[in-house]
């Protein structure tokens, strides 16, 4: 029976492994051999010492519907079909800001093909900047003020 | 936006480097930030330490465990900075 697994249990990568832990507390004291008594209880970590039956849930960024062949801004994402031998006609699930910034790392892509370093760079910084933009809109909040000649009193 | 919109406004007129591009940017923009996030579930095996990581993914989010104890909730855990001493415990 697992009990605050969120102050017990820790995990750790190891390459293409998840390593998983128990810590285990020890909060009484305990006399050695000799009778030496260490000065307090030891925590450990431990390997699962129990079966969960779906115990552990990862959560995770993946390709997940990349191509589609509805309009990802006009169709609830649930509906939309994955198509996976995209063409021209395909949509890409992503929203508009989204959209422009694969345009600039696809036009990077290109100009480092030609050996155009400095475009390169730049349509890259672009990228960044765009997803940057996407990011910061989950988050900002507009808030309009009346300037004092305008505003009712 | 379509695969032909993209090609256009990036002038090229290659579709599948276009489209080997588009998958490159989309899993660079997966990597960064969490536009659809997947969920794994696994079951968890006594004295067993390793569970595979899904090959699909791009970026952890995060990582929970079962708390059977508290009407099944599924509690986020820590990440350990650390390696532990013991690097393999022959009798778990």
């Amino acid at each position: 029976m697992s009990y605050d697994t969120h102050k017990n249990w820790f995990y750790k990568r190891h390459g293409k492994v998840l390593r998983l832990y128990r810590l285990r507390k020890t909060s009484h004291r305990v006399v050695d051999a000799e009778g030496r008594v260490s000065p307090s209880g030891t925590d450990e970590l431990i390997y699962p010492d129990e079966n969960i039956t779906n115990g552990l849930r990862l959560e995770y960024t993946s390709l997940v519907k990349p191509f589609v062949q509805e309009d990802p801004e006009a169709t609830a994402y649930s509906s939309l079909t994955e198509t996976t031998s995209p063409e021209e006609k395909t949509h890409v699930n992503l929203n508009r800001v989204l959209s422009l910034a694969v345009v600039e790392y696809v036009k990077a892509q290109f100009a480092e093909r030609k050996g155009d370093i400095k475009a390169k760079e730049y349509f890259m910084n672009q990228f960044f900047n765009k997803l940057a933009d996407n990011e910061s809109n989950k988050n900002d909040v507009f808030v309009a003020g009346t300037m004092r000649p305008f505003a009712v009193k | 936006m379509t695969v032909l919109e993209m090609m256009e406004r990036a002038n090229t007129r290659e579709t599948n480097l276009a489209i080997s591009f588009i998958k490159d940017a989309i899993v660079k923009i997966q990597s960064t930030s969490e536009i659809v996030l997947k969920v794994d579930k696994q079951n968890i095996v006594k004295n067993t330490r390793d569970y595979d990581i899904p090959t699909d993914l791009i970026a952890l989010d995060n990582v929970s465990v079962l708390d059977t104890e508290d009407d099944n909730k599924f509690k986020i855990i820590r990440r350990i900075t650390d390696d532990p001493i013991v690097i393999d415990d022959t009798n778990p």
